[in-house]
Order: C-alpha cells, then structure tokens, then sequence
C-alpha cells in the first residue's frame, strides 16, 4: 500500500524443458516447503526451497493458476524466479488422469511398508492433489 | 553398343532413385533438428538460472559444508556415459564420438582407472566393443533394468549398451540417469563420471567432447558481489542439496538434447552432400550415355551409307 509506484512483480517459470511463464504481474503465491508463501512487490531478497502445490499471479485483472512440483525459487528486486522441475498450466490439465494418478498414490502408500516407497507415494499424492486444485481453481470455484 | 546404353540407363535410374532418397532423407533430418534445436535453446534459461543458484549458494555455504557429490572420493572407478546415435547415414557423427570415447578412455585407464563405459546409442557401442573392449561380454540393459541393476552403471571394467531409445530425451529419463550416477557416486563405487557426447554448435559444426560431471566442478559463481545477503529458506545446506542433484541431472539432459541436435545436424549435412554427388554423377552419366547414343548413331549412319555406296 505505502509503495504504489514499483506495484509489480516480475515472475519467470522456468522448466528444464522450457521458459514456461514471462509476465509482470501484482503478486505471486507459491507453494514452499515450509508452506504457501505469497510475493508482493518490495519483498525482500529470499532464496527458497519449493514443495508441491499451486501457483497463482493476478495481472491485468486476472488470475493464473498453474500446479507446480519441487524445485527453488529466487525472489530479488520485484523479479521472481522460480526454477520447478515439473509445472502445469491449469487449462491444459486432465483432471479425470489427475483423479485416477491420486487414487493410484493413496492405494501404493496404504499398500507399501517400506518408507522410501511412503516417501515416492506420498510425494506423488501431493503432486496429483495440486493438479486437481489447480484445475478447480481454474475452472471458477476460488476458495483459496 | 546397345548393351552399353542400356547399362547406363539402368544406372542413371538408380542414382536418380538415390537422390530421391538422400533428399528426402535431408528434409525430414531438416525438420528434426529445427525441432531437436529448439530443444536445447528452450531448455537454455533453465540451466542458466541452476547454475547461476548453484554457484552463488555455494559461495555462501564456501568451504564450511561440503557436499559428498562436490569431493572427489578413493575409488578408482569411472564410468564413461557415451552418447551416439542408433542409427548411421549421418557422416562423421558416430566415428568422431567413438574416436573421442576411445581417446577419453585410453587417457583415463593410463592413468590407472578403472573404465565401465555406458553407451546410450549403439553405434558407439558397436565400434567401442569391437576396439576396446575385445575380451567384455557386454551387457545390455533398457533403462529400467539398467537402474534397478547397478553394477551395470559402473564400478568395474565393463560395456553396457542402454536398449531404451534416446532419440527423444525427456528431463525424467535423464533425472532418473543421474540418480542412478549419484547413489553409485555417493557410495563410492565411481569416483568419476565423464560424458561423451557432441556438443552443437550449429547445423554444421559438431563438436565431440568429454565433461567430467562428477565430482561437480562448482559452477562458475557470477560476477559482482552481491549487495544484500538473501534470506535462506530452509537453510543453505538444504538448499545446495535440493540443488545440486538437480545441477546433474540438467547436465545429462542438456547433453541429451545436444547429442541428438548434432546427430540431425550432421545427418541433415550428409545428405545434403549425398544428394549434390549423385546429382554430379547423374549429370556425368548423362552425359556419357548421350555420347554413346550419338556413337551408336553415326556407326550406324556410316554402316548405311558405306553399304549404299557399295552397291
């Protein structure tokens, strides 16, 4: 509120594949491993680990929402940088694979004893459960 | 000479058939590598971006924590990962990887190594077994088995040829790969992991190269000191080690999707040259064949006219 001028944020998705989002935006909120930390421009310099979940940024009015997985982000002057090693727009999901991969996780984690196949199921759990959130943010149903 | 023209006109028609082919052999090595260069370029900020982090946490964290895949360990072992293709008919792409793996290995070994070579692509691996590794019953292994079976990554002399095809690398494949490296690595059966591979540098110029990717050799830290120190979430140590698997397998990617951008470079080359000699010789053949049919005319016209005259 107090700094109205520099009221933007820069935030650049990258992938290992490609440069999946370039845009000035209000503010950024992603998933951290310590949870969901939201980006307002005139944040302080932070270099951080990154969980799984979902990414949104307003611009122009409207809100992106994207699932994102792993990864670390670099937030210094206004510009957020996030390196993820998997990330999806929200359009572009299938939320009936993203139901079905969920469904697959939770069965190998009750199944599994062993702590490092917990460990895999959980984690993909996580990521199926962000997609399906992402896509029904996307979709209209705001509740965040 | 009729029997003459009529071989010749046989081989016109097949060296136009194999113009045919080597053209339409370059348009779609074309298309490939547009695609296979895009690849690489888009997969470009990324790595940047990694490195970059990882150079400037590292400056943080200096000497104070070391991480294991940064020190050399005891083991004399290394594994060389070969990148080649799975098909020829791309000129010199193969023979130059292989000729650069044997010169890696020969240095390597004289220096009292002990070298398993992992070959992704098997015309490397066809040359290699054949030259260097005579008395090794190679393995083979997809990719799958090849990481649930580790001994087939390295740790003793050794050949493995990877069935599983490269020719579209995703950043799984590879990241899989480099856990693979990484655990065999940190239990330290390999000391040492070297890649061999062309690196791109356009549709004409391939270059064979060796990296040693681990130990990692710290990135290059950025120039400038930086003003603010940033705040560190959850600690610089358990960023770097967020950071640095992730560093290698961006490594093996990249070089992934340089190999397979060189190979349709150098294919969509060799074509080229393919088609510009048969159209040389077609224009040759051409050529000797219309002398031949006037030949075969005038020794007719002449037999005629000297039997004319006779009469």
């Amino acid at each position: 509120m107090a700094d109205k001028q520099s009221g933007e944020v820069k935030l650049v998705v990258l992938t290992p594949t490609r440069k999946l989002v370039d845009v000035v935006c209000d503010e950024v909120y992603f998933p951290s491993t310590l949870g969901r930390l939201g980006i307002l421009p005139g944040h302080a310099a932070l270099v951080c680990q990154m969980g799984t979940g979902v990414l949104y940024f307003n611009h122009g009015g409207t809100t992106t929402f994207m699932s994102v997985s792993g990864g670390v982000a670099d937030v210094k002057d206004n510009v957020v940088t996030l390196l993820v090693d998997v990330a999806e727009d929200a359009p572009s999901i299938d939320v009936s694979r993203a139901e079905k991969a969920l469904q697959r996780a939770q069965l190998a984690r009750s199944g599994r004893n062993v702590e490092a196949d917990i460990a895999t199921a959980g984690h993909d759990e996580a990521r199926a459960l962000a997609r399906i959130e992402a896509a029904t943010l996307h979709s209209g149903a705001r509740k965040v | 000479m009729p029997a003459n023209l009529k071989d010749l006109k046989g081989r016109i028609k097949s060296v136009k058939s194999t113009q045919q082919i080597t053209k339409a052999m370059k348009l779609v090595s074309t298309a490939k590598l547009g695609r296979a260069q895009s690849n690489v370029v888009q997969a470009r900020p990324y790595s940047q971006g990694l490195s970059h982090m990882a150079g400037r946490l590292l400056e943080v964290l200096g000497e104070s924590g070391q991480h294991p895949l940064l020190q050399a360990n005891e083991s004399k072992a290394v594994t060389v990962v070969v990148l080649s293709s799975e098909r020829g008919l791309c000129g010199g792409y193969n023979a130059n990887v292989s000729k650069q793996a044997l010169r890696t290995i020969e240095e390597l070994e004289s220096s009292g190594h002990t070298v398993h070579v992992v070959c992704i692509g098997k015309k490397a691996f066809q040359v290699l077994s054949r030259k260097w590794g005579k008395g090794l019953v190679p393995r083979l292994a997809s990719l799958e088995d090849a990481l649930d079976a580790p001994s087939t990554l390295g740790g003793d002399k050794g050949l493995t040829l990877i069935t599983t095809p490269f020719d579209k690398p995703t950043y799984d494949m590879a990241f899989r790969l480099a856990r693979g490296f990484e655990a065999l690595f940190e239990e330290q059966t390999i000391g040492k992991l070297v890649l061999v591979f062309s690196r791109f540098q356009s549709a004409l110029t391939q270059v064979p190269s060796s990296e040693t990717v681990l130990p990692i050799e710290p990135p290059v830290k950025a120039m400038g000191a930086t003003a603010v120190e940033p705040i560190f979430e959850p600690s610089v140590k358990a960023l770097v080690e967020a950071v640095l698997p992730r560093y290698l397998a961006n490594r093996l990617y990249q070089a992934l999707l340089e190999a397979v951008a060189s190979e349709h470079g150098a294919r969509m080359s060799a074509m080229d040259n393919a088609t510009r000699n048969a159209k040389d010789l077609e224009r040759k053949l051409q050529i000797t064949y219309q002398r031949a049919r006037q030949a075969a005319i005038t020794t007719e016209l002449i037999e005629i006219i000297s039997g004319a005259e006779a009469l």
